[in-house]
């Protein structure tokens, strides 16, 4: 499969990158690792008629401490740099789980979190989409996974991104206008067909992480058929900080993906106040999971919904129990 | 589309070439300068039979775009050899019988030197996940991770000298 023709322009400076998305006025793409990318548009599946090669802007390769304590990781810092990040384990498990080795020194942060959702349907070639109906994630009319579905509903695929949800991290934005600040969990819409709320003219600069707290333990599960190069099925992120007697939780949050249009943070305030007890943890976990809402398979359409459901709810338990353990002895 | 120039560093050589900017390191290689032991099969990304070294990692060269690669040391399977020697990996390769039909071989091992240059004394565990990206039908991997893992021990006896010639 090749690629279609496009120019390619690699800008020094953040500043020559704005202006060059700017004037291609939503015709450019920006162009990162490209590990998703490229594949996408052999597919014909995204076309651009220009590529802004982010990775020779010196300001997005690195990671760096601020002053209110919150680490910004460069949008062009290599995945598998974040393996190498120890303050938030729940991050660098996130992160070691991303495709495989060789394409996690070629994938980036920003990248990751921009990566396209996938569907057994839409991932297949624009040879086999020829003379076929359209979906609409192809700019056509109708669903091929869930036929009676007025939206797309391809999975949200990122490994990294419920544990940043989890975690509480922002993302810094930039564009022609200035620039602008958002959670993490805010980049994303419950619409596979556009799953992301960038404007065209934006570039993610950096991803914050806030300080991890003293007394606080983080943890990533991901079922996956296969340990390496594999997307996952499901995959949850979970926080847990304990207050100063060590048993009481001060503060829980998780969030889920894989199955889902839009990563989603379940609700786990109910330990918050309470006494840690694995019970507790069943008991919460159990309720939390339903928050996942509609659950999707587009991602891989022989693994049905219900056992994803299920899954979901153990790997939320499991996670919960080990940023548990992790918090006690933080 | 307008042609752009750019400058590879090939094995050692430096090409200039005149190339399109939307095609793919593994085609120049395959297609402007005849070096076709870096194969095109899936050209997604998920298959690793198109893997080279840039930079001394290894990188899946389908999704590299040529211009790219622009200002960086490429080392295709071709450039192993020294002086007509086979490389270690290359030795290790034959003489473990981990080739069958031959097709993954070469981005088998541009992955294992790559990795090998970073992680000097891996465990059997770290070498299967390190060549998770390269996919091989016929030997059921076990005789490629035996003789990834007989270079690994060679090169912790050797300090790693002999691979850090190359
Ligand atoms: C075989 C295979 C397996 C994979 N397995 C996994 C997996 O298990 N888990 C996983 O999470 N991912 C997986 N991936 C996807 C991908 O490799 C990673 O998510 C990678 O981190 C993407 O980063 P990139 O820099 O290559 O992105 P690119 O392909 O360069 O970009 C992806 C998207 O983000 C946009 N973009 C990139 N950077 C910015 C920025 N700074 N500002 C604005 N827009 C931007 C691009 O325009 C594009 O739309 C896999 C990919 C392949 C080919
Ligand atoms: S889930 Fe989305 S991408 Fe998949 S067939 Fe339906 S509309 Fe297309």
């Amino acid at each position: 499969m090749r690629l279609p023709p496009f120019e390619c322009a690699s800008p020094a400076s953040l500043e020559e990158a704005i202006n060059l998305l700017g004037q291609a006025a939503g015709q450019a793409r920006v162009l990162a690792g490209g590990t998703d990318l490229l594949p996408a548009m052999k597919r014909r599946g995204i076309a651009a008629g220009l590529l802004v090669n982010i990775k020779g802007i010196a300001g997005l390769k690195q990671v760096s401490a601020r002053e209110d304590g919150s680490t910004a990781i460069g949008a062009a810092v290599s995945v598998n740099e974040v393996t190498g990040l120890t303050a938030w384990p729940a991050l660098a498990q996130a992160a070691s789980r991303v495709a495989a080795w060789t394409l996690r020194h070629m994938g980036t942060v920003g990248g990751n979190l921009l990566v396209d959702n996938r569907c057994w349907y839409y991932n297949r070639s624009g040879e086999w989409w020829r003379g076929k109906e359209q979906c609409f994630k192809r700019g056509g009319e109708r669903c091929y996974v869930f036929p009676s579905g007025r939206q797309c509903r391809a999975a949200a695929s990122s490994d990294l991104v419920p544990a940043l949800v989890a975690i509480g991290a922002r993302v810094e934005v930039q564009s022609a206008s200035g620039s602008r600040l958002l959670a993490v969990k805010d980049l994303y819409r419950a619409d596979g067909a556009a799953p992301h709320t960038l404007e065209p003219g934006e570039i993610l600069t950096h991803i914050l992480l806030p300080p991890c707290p003293a007394g606080t333990g983080s943890a990533f599960i991901k079922l996956a058929r296969r340990q390496t190069l594999d997307f996952a099925l499901v995959n949850v992120a979970a926080v847990i900080s304990l207050a100063e007697d060590g048993r009481t939780c001060r503060e829980a949050s998780a969030a889920v993906s894989g199955s889902v249009v839009a990563p989603t943070p379940l609700p786990v305030k109910q330990l918050e106040g309470r006494e840690i007890t694995t019970w507790l943890l069943d008991e919460v976990a159990g309720e939390a999971v339903k928050a996942m809402g509609f659950v999707t398979y587009a991602g891989a359409m022989d693994v049905p919904a219900g056992y994803r459901r299920q899954v979901a709810g153990v790997l939320l338990r499991r996670s919960l129990e080990q940023a548990w353990e992790r918090a006690r002895n933080a | 589309m307008s042609k752009i120039l750019v400058e590879l560093q090939v094995n050692g050589e430096s090409h200039e070439l005149a190339i399109e900017p939307h095609r793919t390191l593994l085609e120049v290689l395959r297609e402007n300068l005849g070096l076709t032991g870096a194969k095109e099969a899936c050209d997604l990304g998920e298959c690793g039979v198109c893997m080279v070294l840039m930079g001394g990692k290894p990188v899946l060269s389908c999704l590299v775009l040529a211009a790219d690669a622009q200002g960086q040391e490429i080392v295709t399977i071709e450039g192993l050899a020294q002086g007509g020697k086979p490389h270690p990996l290359q030795q290790a390769f034959v003489e473990h019988g981990a080739i069958q039909c031959g097709y993954c071989t070469p981005g088998m091992i541009m992955t294992a030197k790559g990795f090998l240059n970073s992680h000097p004394a891996p465990t059997e565990e770290d070498v299967r996940k390190a060549i998770g990206n390269n996919i091989c039908r016929c030997t059921g991997y076990k005789k490629i991770v035996e003789a990834i893992m007989d270079v690994a021990s060679q090169n912790a006896v050797q300090s790693g000298e002999e691979l850090a010639k190359v």
